[in-house]
């Protein structure tokens, strides 16, 4: 335990000293300030808050995860060479650069609310964002991790990293859209919820979603989602769901790494 | 003018009771009711009298219709009326008017009523300060059961004014009335219509607030009809509309709010009408319009946080968008004259995918969607090509709508 805090600072502090996280932190507030202050409407706002949270954090967290994990990789092999258990050097490492990830955008997003002063009945909302924020800055970190321990050399792992966002983010939702349009004869809501678990972008996006736009979801369709998403057992499934996506990946990279020959 | 005697009603006054006092009147006499319950069934009323309450006078019906107007210039004011009961079989109401002309009903105060006031081949009456509230909550499943607040059947030059009306079937509810006015009421969670019209012509309905009601307000096959500072809030659930409008022809709907109504206004078969400033705000659908309504004018509006600002069935539209406000607006302005450079195509794409598929409304405000609309836009397939604003506004047209409460 205690070698897994001293890699865990030693990486986070190297986080800290570098500029891109002051960068990337400084990036998330201004823009929260800019986005509620220009669109002038909260809404507007929020949604457009939600995109960078759900595509533009997940981006950051597998890109800086990659590219510190390749850049470091003499540290990383002097390590090895230590009599440390492999398991604890890169579950240091990851929680050093995911728990940074997470603090910039943790810290970004406060920031730039504060800057912007919302009103008592939208900090419900700004902290959903900040919720998905954090668990998305895990969840992208450790499986930019798994990648980086699965592949050997610096461009196929940083690709790969890069094609997971792609699907993830975009690509994921035309199949799902594909799902449903063939399917549309049948009552496929329960099979949607179960898709969207699947998927961490799509969960963080449908929780504020249901915030936002309750609404347009008085159909039929919209009434199971509610009644899903809306109760504790949906919030616990969904958020366990989350959790899962960070657990998961750890086990995998540290099942990886053991049996990898550096 | 006939100068009438006043007849005093009370249990320790010549006229112990409603009925006494009445069969002694004549024309023009007042029965000034004084403190008390008073146990009033089917009292026909076929004088021109006045009835009025002094301050706790109550008329109570034990089940039954408490009084049935059948005559020119009656005048009830300031009185409560009580326990009408459920009937399959007659319409009970607190007060049923038949051919009184000149009717007026003031202050009067409704309560656990079948129906409220309903009144039938009347002319020039009026209904205002009224009070009614029923038994009825926006769960109740049985329509049957309940009545309308107020009920008017082939009236003309009717007015009904600051009324408070609740928990009813239809708060107001006309059949064949025409050239009438509805000013200033409150309708609030009537289990189905806040307002309810058909047939009924030339009718002009200012300043209302339909609030909560099970499925919103509803008016059909009526024509030049006029609705002007009506709020229409918070109309919520599966089928519920902030404004139905259904064969309406050559009306207006002008400084009209809708806010947080699931589909703020559905017209179908709708023609000839202009909707104008008015504001959409927050609701899941602003505008949906079937393809067979043509030739409306739908322009100087705001639409603003609503998920969706305009939908519809049809590939091609015979309605005039010109000149709205829409937030989602994103064109420029160069040369500064407030309106928007670039067209603007409020109808996504992602709607016809939800109508083909409803499940796919979990897919809302994802990046594949967005990318879709977007593809959509640049060139249109599926939307109708024509529902274009070219002159998409710059700024708020009605910042000074806002909701009085």
């Amino acid at each position: 335990m205690k070698t897994i805090w001293s890699i865990f600072k030693f990486v986070f502090m190297d986080n800290l000293r570098s500029v891109w996280a002051i960068a990337y932190t400084l990036f998330i507030a201004l823009s929260t300030y800019a986005l509620v202050y220009f669109t002038g409407s909260f809404t507007r706002g929020v949604v457009s808050i939600m995109n960078i949270i759900i595509l533009i954090t997940p981006l950051v967290s597998t890109m800086m995860t990659s590219m510190y994990f390749f850049n470091k990789t003499d540290f990383l092999f002097l390590l090895l060479a230590q009599p440390i258990k492999r398991s604890h050097t890169f579950i240091g490492m990851y929680m050093g650069i995911a728990v940074m990830l997470a603090l910039s955008v943790g810290f970004g997003l406060a920031l730039g609310m504060a800057m912007s002063a919302p009103r008592i009945e939208d900090i419900q909302v700004l902290l959903l964002l900040m919720l998905t924020g954090v668990l998305l800055s895990f969840i992208f970190s450790g499986l930019a991790f798994l990648i980086a321990i699965a592949t050997r050399d610096k461009l196929r792992g940083i690709g790969m990293a890069l094609s997971l966002w792609l699907f993830m983010a975009v690509i994921y939702d035309g199949l799902m859209l594909m799902y449903f349009i063939v399917f549309s004869e049948y009552p496929i809501e329960e099979h949607a919820i179960i898709l969207s678990l699947l998927n961490p972008i799509d969960l963080s996006r449908i929780f504020i979603m249901l915030q936002l736009d309750v609404s347009a979801l008085m159909g039929y369709s919209g009434a199971v989602f509610q009644k899903f998403f809306g109760t504790g057992l949906g919030v616990g499934v969904s958020i366990g769901a989350m959790l899962l996506w960070i657990v998961v990946p750890q086990f995998l990279f540290v099942y990886r790494a053991r049996r990898k020959d550096f | 003018m006939l100068n009438g005697r006043t007849l005093e009603v009370c249990p320790s006054c010549e006229f112990k009771d409603v009925q006494s006092a009445y069969a002694f009147a004549s024309d023009g006499d007042v029965l000034l009711i004084k403190q008390g319950v008073y146990t009033v069934s089917e009292l026909i009323v076929e004088k021109a009298i006045s009835i009025r309450g002094e301050e706790g006078a109550i008329f109570d019906g034990n089940g039954s219709t408490i009084l049935y107007i059948h005559h020119d210039s009656v005048s009830i004011s300031d009185i409560q009326l009580r326990n009408v009961s459920t009937n399959y079989i007659e319409d009970r109401a607190a007060l049923k008017c038949n051919n009184s002309d000149y009717l007026v009903i003031r202050n009067v105060v409704v309560r656990h009523s079948f129906f409220g006031i309903l009144v039938e081949k009347s002319k020039h009456g009026i209904i205002e300060n009224c009070d009614v509230k029923g038994d009825a909550t926006t769960d109740s499943y049985l329509e049957s059961s309940n009545g309308n607040a107020i009920h008017l059947w082939y009236c003309k030059n009717m007015t009904i004014r600051n009324n408070q009306i609740r928990n009813h079937r239809d708060g107001i509810y006309f059949e064949f009335v025409d050239k009438s006015k509805i000013e200033n009421n409150w309708s609030e969670s009537n289990m189905r219509y806040g307002l309810h019209f058909m047939f009924s012509h030339e009718n002009e309905y200012r300043g209302n607030t339909f609030h909560k009601n099970g499925a919103g307000v509803a008016v059909m096959y009526s024509t030049k009809v006029v609705m002007e500072n009506n709020q229409f809030v918070d109309n919520w659930g599966t089928s519920s509309y902030g404004l139905l409008l259904k064969d309406i022809t050559d009306s207006r709907l002008s400084e009209n709010l809708f806010a947080n109504n699931t589909i703020a206004i559905s017209a179908d078969n709708t023609m000839r009408c202009s909707i104008e400033n008015n504001r959409f705000d927050g609701n899941g659908y602003a505008f949906r319009v079937m393809g067979n309504c043509t030739d409306n004018v739908i322009s100087a509006n705001d639409f603003l946080q609503n998920s969706f600002d305009v939908t519809t069935n049809s590939r091609s539209n015979y309605n005039d968008f010109t000149g709205n406000f829409w937030e989602e607006y994103s064109g420029y302005d160069l040369n500064s004259d407030g309106i928007g450079d670039i067209p603007f195509r409020p109808v996504k794409l992602f709607t016809y995918i939800i109508a083909q598929s409803p499940a796919s409304i979990i897919l809302m405000r994802s990046t594949f969607i967005d990318l879709l609309n977007l593809a959509e836009k640049v060139t249109p397939v599926l939307t109708p090509e024509s529902l274009v604003d070219i002159k998409p506004q710059m700024k708020l047209i009605n910042d000074h709508l806002k909701l009085s409460f």
